[in-house]
């Protein structure tokens, strides 16, 4: 598209040459200001976008894969859908993408089926569609936030995205192939570089939502969403959500790949080894938990003086967020936000809160409880609720050793930001809490996705 | 009376059937595979082996390949490269999911040095997992990894609940 920035005034003197509207000669705007005009000589195939708004997605991690990870501008962004050309990435790619031909694309279901089958996307479209508005979270999620030279909410939190997803449920393909009694586990299998494959309960699979989804926002997928085809499961962690979906392999038994070995399995209290419930890995971390952060205000911004302010953030868990309560000082005090419809679950909700600045040094903080009355704990409290489960609710997907699995708390704990007398906002996680991130978190963390892990970590 | 017994049992008969995971008939929809379009699928290897293929390597017969086709990326001994450390605490409980992993995704192609993308013969996968395994100290350069000992392989790391 070609597009032609005129200066208004120049427009104007056309105009009045060409005798069009009196009434132009007077500023128009409101605001007596002289935008410029774009022309457009063809037809507008996509939404423009001014060239004053400047948000965009940004790397922050620079580990082995720097273009790997693309961050949710989420200080930018209203309501609860993000858009999906601002949707994170955290692909474990070097920048290296597929782009399948949807014509070529094939989905297999085989293993413990009556029928193993293949289905085009053309099948895929035929078949009964489902739609579910879902947030989509990195489990690493949060865990910038104690990384040197974290200041904003885009660096510490952007890998979190809500869209609405369509596609086919499981269900529907697995009943089509006819699933055996006696299986129990759905393994997801993706063409990307890194050959993601991850593990579905059976239950799971078989909730009619967990999709195999070819739309996003009304849309086809992006190429970095795993255009045509990838999975989204209400409630789970992106971790399982593979792209580029090739195969539903039906199985009696969990698996255990690379990707679940480095950061999907738990830690002893020590750090030491993996927590195996029994002769097998039995607890995945497969549900994210209660988390929130405050994106107005947030670090790098800046208030210009005392006065109203509308506190703003996004919460959101494996479930439904029941309550968002904010501090501004340092957790001494809460108060209750309002969620701002609507509210659904496995999805972003938007909290407000009305809030005077006295001009003091401030700590905001948001903290989260969801339906299943887990609240969403500071960086202390998980350390040391570490090797325990405050939950009322047994997590294991297995029911099994439930109670002696440490709860994943992992990188939900509650953000901090600092508002400064002169109104700059920035991120005191590592002064707040000297001591670093939650034990036990080092492990999930290290910086890098080693086959095995280095030994001074 | 009978016949209310009646009517309740075939409802209970009913739920049951309902509640195990379908094997109706389905739509149609799709394409039936054949057990030789299954066999050109990919596959992953589950903790339990039942996928995996026979086959052997030596941690000797490994290195070799690992030079030609790893150490771009990995540095010597799985040590300083671009990418992943291959050296250190095995974050794996079980040897079988190394195996898995480099059948399905390894190595990455590497045009300026030649490398391509995931030409490994069984046996080589086999060989490749016995280098991981031996420069991690968990068996001996010779020791012949095979089918039934890679089932056996005792990964160093705990293996019971926290109590």
């Amino acid at each position: 598209m070609s597009t032609k920035t005129t200066s208004r005034r120049r427009f104007l003197k056309t105009s009045a040459a060409l005798g069009l509207t009196a009434g132009l000669g007077r500023p128009s705007y409101g605001q007596a200001l002289h935008p410029d005009v774009i022309t457009v000589n063809e037809t507008r195939a996509r939404g423009l976008l001014s060239k004053y708004e400047k948000s965009e997605r940004i790397r922050f991690r620079q580990g082995n894969n720097p273009n790997a990870t693309a961050l949710t501008p989420l200080q930018d962004l209203n309501g609860i859908i993000t858009p999906s050309e601002l949707h994170f990435v955290v692909d474990h790619e070097n920048g290296v993408l597929l782009d399948i031909n949807p014509e070529e694309y094939r989905l297999q279901i085989t293993g413990m089926v009556d029928r193993p089958l293949e289905f085009t996307l053309a099948d895929l479209k035929r078949m009964p569609s489902v739609s579910s508005i879902n947030v989509l979270t990195c489990g690493s999620n949060g865990s910038d936030a104690f990384r040197e030279g974290a200041q904003t909410v885009q660096q510490t939190h952007g890998r979190t995205s809500t869209s609405e997803w369509t596609g086919v449920s499981f269900k529907s393909l697995l009943e089509e192939a006819g699933v055996h009694k006696d299986a129990k586990w759905v393994i997801a299998m993706a063409a990307d570089p890194s050959d993601h494959v991850s593990s579905f309960p059976m239950e799971k699979a078989m909730d009619g939502v967990t999709m195999a989804a070819y739309a996003q926002n009304g849309e086809s997928i992006r190429i970095d969403q795993g255009y045509p085809v990838r999975v989204v499961a209400p409630g789970y962690t992106g971790r399982w959500l593979v792209k580029w979906l090739t195969q539903l392999y039906v199985t009696d038994d969990t698996y255990v790949t690379r990707q679940d070995g480095y950061n999907m399995t738990d830690r002893m209290p020590d750090g030491r080894g993996f927590l195996l419930a029994t002769d097998l890995t039995r607890y995945f971390r497969h549900e994210t938990t209660a988390r929130s952060v405050i994106t107005f205000p947030s670090g790098g911004q800046t208030l210009p003086g005392p006065g109203y302010y509308e506190i703003r953030g996004l919460a959101w868990t494996g479930g439904t967020v029941k309550r968002v309560e904010v501090s501004d000082d340092d957790g001494e005090t809460w108060k209750d936000a309002k969620l701002q419809e609507p509210v659904l679950p496995y999805c972003h909700t938007r909290f407000r809160l009305d809030w005077e600045w006295d001009g003091q040094e401030r700590i905001l903080q948001s903290r989260c409880t969801d339906e299943k009355g887990y609240v969403q704990p500071t960086p202390r409290e998980v350390a040391s609720s570490w090797g325990v489960d405050p939950s009322p609710e047994c997590f294991s997907v297995m029911g099994e050793y439930c109670n002696q699995v440490p709860r994943d708390t992992h990188n939900s704990f509650i953000m901090s930001w600092k508002i400064a007398a002169n109104g700059d906002v920035t991120n005191p996680m590592r002064d707040l809490y000297p001591e670093g991130r939650p034990e036990g978190l080092s492990h999930y963390y290290s910086g890098g996705h080693a086959f095995f892990e280095e030994d001074d970590h | 009376m009978n016949k209310t017994i009646f009517l309740l049992l075939s409802v209970i008969l009913c739920l049951g059937s309902f509640s195990a995971y379908s094997q109706t008939p389905g739509q149609g929809i799709g394409k039936v595979l054949s057990q030789e379009d299954i066999g050109e699928l990919m596959y992953t290897v589950g903790p339990k082996g039942k996928e995996l293929p026979q086959g052997q390597g030596t941690a000797r017969e490994g290195e070799q390949i690992y030079t030609q086709s790893c150490i771009f990326c990995h540095g010597p001994e799985g040590l300083n490269g671009p990418q992943n450390t291959l050296k250190g605490s095995p974050r794996f409980p079980f040897a079988i999911s190394i195996w898995d992993y480099i059948h399905r995704a390894m190595p990455r192609s590497v045009a300026n040095v030649g490398v391509q993308e995931r030409q490994l013969s069984v046996d080589e996968t086999y060989s490749l997992t016995a280098y991981l395994l031996y420069i991690n100290g968990i068996i001996d350069q010779d020791t012949v990894l095979d089918t039934d000992l890679i089932m056996n392989i005792e990964m160093p790391m705990e293996k019971k609940p926290v109590n």
